[in-house]
C-alpha cells in the first residue's frame, strides 16, 4: 500500500456512461504485487465540494510497466470528475489496497460471475487465472441492458468462454446471470471454484446455489468507503463469528482491508 | 532558514510536549497502525486514538458514512476493541513511534470514564481526551426520545471531569460537542473542574435523505457532520471558547489546509487536529506542520504560541 502520484495514459470512454482509464506510476514503483481483487483509492480533485477518494477495482495491472488499469461508470459527481480527466494529467492514488482473490490450489474449472461495474475486477481475475496456466475459465456477465453489458470483449481476448445475462433480454438470455450460473452448476461437478463481484442481490444469489452445489464461492463486496485502509470503520460488514453460534452472532469485518474478498459462507446477508 | 528546525514548532498542550502542533482527530486515523504504511507517525505532533470504551463494541448498522458537499456525515456507534484489546495488542504497536499518544475514551456513564481513567493511568500514553459528546444514558430517564450527550449539561461535565481528574495524573483534554447553545459555558466547568486542555469540535447533528426510497441515507437516521462544511462554524465556536478560558485549545473541524489550520491558530488554538482531512490526504498532517514553519519563517514568529490567539 502506497500513495502515489500516477500518470494517465489514456482515459477513453468505452460505452455512453463507461470509461476506461490506464495509469502509470511516476514516484517509485507501487513495489508490491497487485493482485486480482484488489483495488485503488483516487483522490478526485479539480470540483469544488468532492472530498472523498473513489474506490475503484484494478481491471489489470501490469508490473514491469507500472501500470494499472480500471473500468469505472459514472454514477455521481466523483466518476464525473474523473471522466473528464485526460492523458498527461496527474492522479494522486492509494494502491493496492484490499486483500484480493485466492486462487485455486489445483487445477480445475473455474466460474467467474460480474455483475454491473462488478466485471471490472472479475476481468483481472480471468487474466490473472489464465496466466497461472488455469484452461478451463468461464465468464458469466450479467447487466441490466445491453449499454450495461462491460468487458465482454476483453474476457474473450483473456481466453474466457463468456455468457451473458441481462434483465430485459437486450444482450444473451433474457433474467438474471446468477440463472446462468445454476444451470452451469448443475451439469458441472462440485470439482470447480466460483468467484463473484457484483451487487449485493446477486451476490447472495450466487453463495446459495454455491451452497446448493457444495462449490466453494469467494465473493468481493462493495461497501461505502472513506479512508481505504480500515481506520475509519465505515465500510463494515456483517460476517459470522468463527465459532459458528446464531446469525445474531455476527463480527462486522472491514471490507476495505480485511477483504473486499471474502469467502462466501462467512457473509451473513441482510 | 535561519531559524533553528525542529523546535520553533513545539507546543505544551496541558502537559503534553508536542514536536509541532498538528494531531490526527480521534476515530479518523484508527490506532495509527492503520496509516502506518502511508504516513510516518514520528512526523505528527500527536496521534488521538479511536475512541476507546470498557467494552469491545460492534458500532452502528451500515450505511454508516455518506459525502455531502464539502462534508461527510458519520455515525460509526464507537466501533472499538476495548480497552483490554486497546492495551494489549494496539498501544505497543503505537509506543515504537516518536509521537504522543492520546488516548481517547467514552462511556455510557461517568462511572466508565472514571474506570477507563484509571486503568490507562499508569500505562505508556501521554494524555487521555475524554470524548464526552456521546449520549450520556445516566440522564436518558428525564430527558425526551433522543439521550443528552454529557458534553450538552455544564453540572454533568462538571462532576464527569472532577471524578475522573481524581483518577489520574495524566493531562486530560476533554472533548466538546458544538452541539450546545453556549460552548465557553461548558468549556469553563470542564476547565473548573480540573481539564488540562479542551478539544472542539465534535462533529454536528446532521442527516441525508435518499428521495427514492425516502429513507434517511444513514441506517442510525441522523449522523455527526464534518469537513470543510464545518469549518467557519467551529472557527467561532474555538475562537470563542479561546477567549472564555485560560487552559489550552486543541481547534478542529474541516481543516483542509496550512492556511486553514492558522486560522483556528489565530482564533486561538494552541494546536489542531485532522480528521476527515487525512482520509483525502493521509500527508494533509505532516504538510500542515511544515506549512505552519514555512509561515513562521516568513513572518519571523519565533514560537506558535506568538501566534496563538494572536488577532490583530
Ligand atoms: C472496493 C470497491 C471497488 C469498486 N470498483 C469499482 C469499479 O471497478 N468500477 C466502478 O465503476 N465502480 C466501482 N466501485 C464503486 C465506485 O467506487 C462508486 O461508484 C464511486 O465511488 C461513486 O462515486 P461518485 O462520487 O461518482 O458517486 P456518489 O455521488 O458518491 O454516489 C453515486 C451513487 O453511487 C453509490 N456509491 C457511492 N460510493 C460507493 C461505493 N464506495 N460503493 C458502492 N456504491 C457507491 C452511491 O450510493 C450512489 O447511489 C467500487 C467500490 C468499491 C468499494
Ligand atoms: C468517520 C469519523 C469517525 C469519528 N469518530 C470519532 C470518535 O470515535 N471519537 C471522537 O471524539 N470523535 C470522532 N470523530 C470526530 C472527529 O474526531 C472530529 O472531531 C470531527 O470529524 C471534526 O473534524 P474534521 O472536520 O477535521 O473531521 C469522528 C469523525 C469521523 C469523520
Ligand atoms: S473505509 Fe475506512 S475502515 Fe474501510
Amino acid at each position: 500500500m502506497k500513495q502515489i502520484k500516477a500518470k494517465i495514459i489514456s482515459n477513453s470512454r468505452i460505452k455512453p456512461s463507461y470509461f476506461k482509464m490506464v495509469m502509470r506510476a511516476r514516484t517509485a514503483g507501487p513495489g508490491e504485487p497487485v493482485r486480482a481483487g484488489q483495488f485503488i483509492n483516487v483522490r478526485v480533485t479539480g470540483r469544488a465540494g468532492v472530498l472523498l477518494r473513489k474506490p475503484l477495482s484494478i481491471y489489470s495491472a501490469c508490473g514491469k510497466e507500472h501500470s494499472i488499469e480500471v473500468l469505472y461508470k459514472v454514477v455521481g459527481r466523483g466518476t464525473e470528475v474523473l471522466s473528464r480527466k485526460a492523458g498527461g494529467d496527474e492522479l494522486d492514488i492509494i494502491a493496492p489496497l484490499g486483500n484480493g482473490y485466492e486462487l485455486p490450489k489445483k487445477p480445475q474449472p473455474v466460474i467467474l460471475i460480474g455483475g454491473g461495474t462488478g466485471t471490472a475486477s472479475i476481468h483481472f481475475l480471468a487474466e490473472t487465472l489464465i496466466e497461472a496456466g488455469f484452461s478451463d475459465v468461464k465468464a458469466l456477465i450479467g447487466a441490466r441492458d445491453r449499454e450495461n453489458v462491460i468487458c465482454e470483449k476483453d474476457l474473450n481476448k483473456a481466453g474466457c468462454e463468456v455468457q451473458v445475462a441481462t434483465d430485459d433480454g437486450s444482450k444473451g438470455i433474457r433474467g438474471y446471470v446468477s440463472c446462468l450460473f445454476e444451470s452451469l452448476a448443475a451439469s458441472a461437478g462440485p470439482s470447480m471454484a466460483v468467484y463473484a463481484c457484483g451487487p449485493r442481490p446477486m451476490l447472495r444469489e450466487v453463495v446459495r446455489i454455491s451452497r446448493k452445489f457444495k462449490v466453494p464461492c469467494q465473493v468481493s463486496l462493495e461497501e461505502y468507503m472513506a479512508c481505504g485502509v480500515g481506520a475509519c470503520m465505515s465500510c463494515v460488514v456483517k460476517t459470522r463469528k468463527p465459532s459458528g453460534g446464531s446469525s445474531k452472532q455476527f463480527v462486522y469485518k472491514r471490507v476495505c482491508s480485511e477483504g473486499p474478498v471474502f469467502d462466501g459462507s462467512e457473509i451473513i446477508w441482510e | 532558514m535561519g531559524v533553528k528546525k525542529g523546535n520553533e514548532l513545539t507546543v505544551n498542550i496541558g502537559g503534553i510536549k508536542m514536536k509541532n502542533p498538528v494531531m490526527t482527530a480521534s476515530g479518523t486515523f484508527g490506532y495509527g497502525e492503520e496509516y502506518s504504511r502511508l504516513v510516518d507517525l514520528n512526523k505528527i505532533g500527536a496521534v488521538v486514538t479511536k475512541t476507546i470504551t470498557l467494552q469491545p463494541r460492534q458500532g452502528n448498522p451500515v450505511p454508516r458514512l455518506v459525502e455531502t458537499p464539502s462534508g461527510i456525515i458519520n455515525s460509526i456507534g464507537l466501533q472499538n476493541v476495548g480497552i483490554k484489546m486497546f492495551l494489549k495488542e494496539k498501544l505497543p504497536f503505537l509506543i515504537k513511534f516518536k509521537t504522543r499518544i492520546i488516548v481517547s475514551v467514552a462511556g455510557d456513564k461517568i462511572e466508565d470514564y472514571v474506570r477507563l481513567a484509571g486503568m490507562l493511568d499508569g500505562e505508556k500514553v501521554d494524555g487521555i481526551e475524554l470524548n464526552i459528546s456521546c449520549p450520556n444514558v445516566k440522564g436518558a430517564g428525564n430527558s425526551g426520545k433522543r439521550n443528552k450527550l454529557f458534553a450538552q449539561d455544564k453540572d454533568i461535565t462538571h462532576e464527569l471531569v472532577s471524578r475522573v481528574r481524581k483518577e489520574t495524573g495524566l493531562p486530560l483534554i476533554v472533548k466538546l460537542t458544538p452541539n450546545v447553545t453556549d460552548i465557553a459555558a461548558i468549556a469553563l466547568e470542564a476547565e473548573a473542574a480540573g481539564a488540562d486542555a479542551i478539544a472542539l469540535v465534535n462533529t454536528f447533528q446532521a442527516m441525508a435523505i435518499d428521495v427514492d426510497n425516502r429513507k434517511p441515507v444513514i441506517a442510525a437516521g441522523s449522523g455527526g457532520l464534518s469537513g470543510p462544511a464545518i469549518k467557519p462554524i467551529a472557527l467561532r465556536m474555538v475562537w470563542e471558547t479561546a477567549r472564555a478560558i485560560s487552559i489550552p485549545v486543541i481547534g478542529m473541524g474541516g481543516i483542509m489546509s496550512t492556511g486553514d489550520a492558522l486560522e483556528f491558530i489565530i482564533a486561538g488554538a494552541s494546536a489542531v487536529s485532522i480528521g476527515t482531512g487525512i482520509f483525502v490526504n493521509p500527508q494533509l498532517p505532516l504538510e500542515i506542520a511544515r506549512g505552519i514553519r514555512d509561515y513562521m519563517t516568513k513572518n519571523r514568529i519565533k514560537t506558535v504560541n506568538e501566534i496563538t490567539g494572536a488577532r490583530s
